[in-house]
């Protein structure tokens, strides 16, 4: 079984503990949950529990950043983004404070629960808050690069995190960098622009696109904002044909992005696979991805769609 | 102990009065802005500024100043007067209020203004961003206190009573919360819009120390202040239960200084006409002789 993505988070925010001593963690009565309850134990002193109290969390981060610290602020993405908007926008985006905002469960990853605890409109929210930079991640090797990266930088951060069990899709001799998106594979069909756990999803349907001799090109995008317009600039007017595909409501995410950039400088044919402005509900994770569209068929039928249309 | 200094108390009673001057200048000129609030809180913050806080205008990123959160951040008015007159900035900039492309905008922006610690104006913020700054105080050993004025109005969010109890968990003795308790919000009297009574009782069955003065009295906002310790990290550590956050209830009146603005929550937000604006002056100008002539203004706790 792979291990789950928060796992990792927990593991690497305890390890960025020991060789920084100006981290501090908030959490909201999730460490469980949020695996905060790894560096909680390493480091007690620089761990503060504020209770079920999501605005208060945001708050204490912000005055704690006031003091020198860095502080990692943690719950479920929803909470974060809805519960504690106003405080992340004021105290967090509008005050240009150094809190790193990590939001576990994205996405559909907390499932079980319900469409309560599911988070399909978190990017959609963070991206349209100046200032904050906005950071989706996929893999193991992801977060623990993002992890060192946030640190570095000084300013906000939305760092979306997730619950899913996933195996690695980068190598791990890969150039991390903020605001960079990586290509994973080329081709020259069909651009597909991708985030998130759902990666895999999508490598696995560019290798059954390939055993049908449809060649597409994958780029991830760990950094929604700055968006790496550069380059999603370049591989869609050489290709063409885009779809974006994410664990997020189609309005407001990814794909939205894309759709602004390209309307605004080549305007091309554009796929956006998301949730379909529908809420989720109760159910295995794999199985709810496939219920909402989002599954590695559905990916390949897109893809072939797309072409066939053309014809 | 006051006493030794009826001096330096003439001077800060007619410094709060000037500094409410300020503020309605601005607010007229700029045909905009909130009288009441600011005037209830002046004789407060001109006390912490000018007599309390540990604090450095030359210097307004000294990393030892104490910290001021203010969060009821629609005072703008009088907090930009009193930072000017402290010296962190022009007191010609303050002609700039609230008009287009001015570093005083209508809610204060960190970053943007010294002296500014903290963006306000969402109301009830504040509260928790001085935990965490007690927070990071305590965690570091740095022995700066932090302030944070809270209006009686603000306190009704939930986010308040949040950062109260994590304060007290935190046992934070470096956390001063100063209420400015007026009576009144934005759309009539506390009483009929959200009663907020018994106020004592709560603060202190959240844990906290409460003292309770008249907080348009500059000697009682004085020796309040007096009474709040700095901690000291180089004697032993104090037992957990001798630590404790304090708020300071302040009892004052909305639109204090100016009779017909007085305990009417008209005003507010309201801007004065001109007639009402030079009757204004006038009253407040009287208020300065007032102290020269050593009638110093009283006024009773409700
Ligand atoms: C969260 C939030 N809700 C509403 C407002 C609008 N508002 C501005 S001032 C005010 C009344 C504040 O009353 P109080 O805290 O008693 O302040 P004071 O009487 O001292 O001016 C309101 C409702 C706001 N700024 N923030």
């Amino acid at each position: 079984m792979a291990k789950q993505l928060r796992i990792t988070y927990g593991e690497a925010l305890a390890e960025l503990g020991e060789s920084d001593r100006r981290i501090v963690v908030v959490d909201a009565d999730m460490a469980e949950g949020t695996r905060t309850i790894d560096f909680k134990k390493r480091f007690p002193r620089r761990f503060f529990d504020v209770g079920i109290a999501e605005q208060n969390l945001v708050g204490v981060g912000a005055g704690l950043s006031l003091t020198g610290l860095i502080s990692f602020v943690n719950t479920f993405a929803w909470l974060l983004t809805l519960r504690a908007g106003d405080p992340v926008r004021t105290l967090v985006a509008y005050a240009n404070t150094n809190v790193k905002l990590a939001a576990g469960y994205g996405g559909f990853s907390g499932p079980m629960d319900g469409a309560s605890h599911e988070s399909i409109t978190d990017i959609a929210v963070m991206r349209a808050m100046p200032g904050l930079v906005v950071l989706s991640m996929g893999d193991h090797w992801e977060v623990k690069m993002a992890l060192q990266a946030v640190t570095r930088y000084v300013g906000p951060v939305y760092l979306r995190l997730s619950r899913a069990a996933v195996d690695n899709f980068h190598s791990t001799g890969t150039n991390f960098e903020i605001g960079r998106g990586i290509i994973l594979r080329e081709g020259p069909d069909i651009l597909f622009i991708t985030t998130g756990p759902i990666t895999g999803r999508v490598i696995e349907a560019s290798g059954k696109l390939a055993r049908k001799g449809i060649d597409v090109e994958i780029i991830e995008i760990h950094t929604i904002k700055p968006l790496d317009k550069a380059l999603i600039l370049r591989e869609a007017k050489r290709i063409g044909r885009v779809i974006t595909v994410e664990e997020h409501s189609v309005i407001g995410g990814l794909g939205s992005a894309v759709c602004e950039l390209l309307s605004e400088t080549s305007p091309l044919p554009v796929r956006r696979m998301g949730i379909n402005d529908t809420f989720g509900e109760t159910g295995p994770y794999e199985e709810l991805l496939d219920l909402y569209g989002l599954s590695v068929d559905d990916l390949v039928k897109a893809a072939t769609d797309m072409l066939e249309k053309e014809d | 102990m006051n006493q030794k200094k009826p001096k330096e108390l003439e001077q800060l009673r007619k410094l709060a009065w000037k500094m409410r001057i300020d503020s309605l200048k601005m607010i007229y000129n700029a045909s905009s802005g909130h009288i009441g609030g600011s005037f209830s809180a002046a004789e407060l913050l001109t006390a912490l500024y000018f007599y309390r806080a540990r604090l450095k205008p030359e210097n307004p990123d000294w990393e030892m100043r104490d910290r001021i959160y203010v969060s009821k951040g629609h005072c703008a008015p009088i907090l930009y007067a009193i930072l000017a007159e402290r010296g962190y900035f022009d007191r010609e900039e303050l002609g700039s209020f609230r008009k287009l492309g001015s570093r005083l905008q209508g809610h204060p922006v960190r970053g943007k203004l010294p002296g500014i610690e903290m963006s306000s104006g969402p109301l009830g913020l504040g509260a928790s961003v001085s935990v965490g700054t007690a927070l990071g105080f305590k965690l570091q050993r740095i022995d700066s206190l932090v302030f944070c004025l809270l209006g009686d109005g603000e306190i009704q969010e939930g986010i308040v009573w949040e950062a109260a109890m994590s304060a007290f968990k935190y046992r934070l003795d470096n956390l001063v919360f100063i209420l400015d308790y007026n009576g009144f919000q934005l759309s009539g009297s506390i009483s009929d819009t959200m009663p907020l009574e018994p106020v004592c009782e709560k603060w202190k069955s959240f844990g906290w120390q409460v003292t309770q003065i008249d907080g348009n009295d500059m000697k009682a906002v004085v020796e309040a202040f007096d009474s709040i310790e700095r901690p000291d990290y180089s004697s032993p550590a104090k037992e957990r239960e001798d630590c404790q956050p304090t708020i300071i209830i302040a009892r004052t009146r909305k639109g204090y200084g100016v009779s017909f603005m007085e305990n009417d929550s008209r005003w507010h937000g309201k801007v004065p006409s001109k007639e009402e604006y030079e009757r204004a002056l006038d009253e407040l100008n009287d208020r300065i002789k007032g102290e020269d002539d050593g009638q110093t203004t009283q006024n009773n706790i409700r």
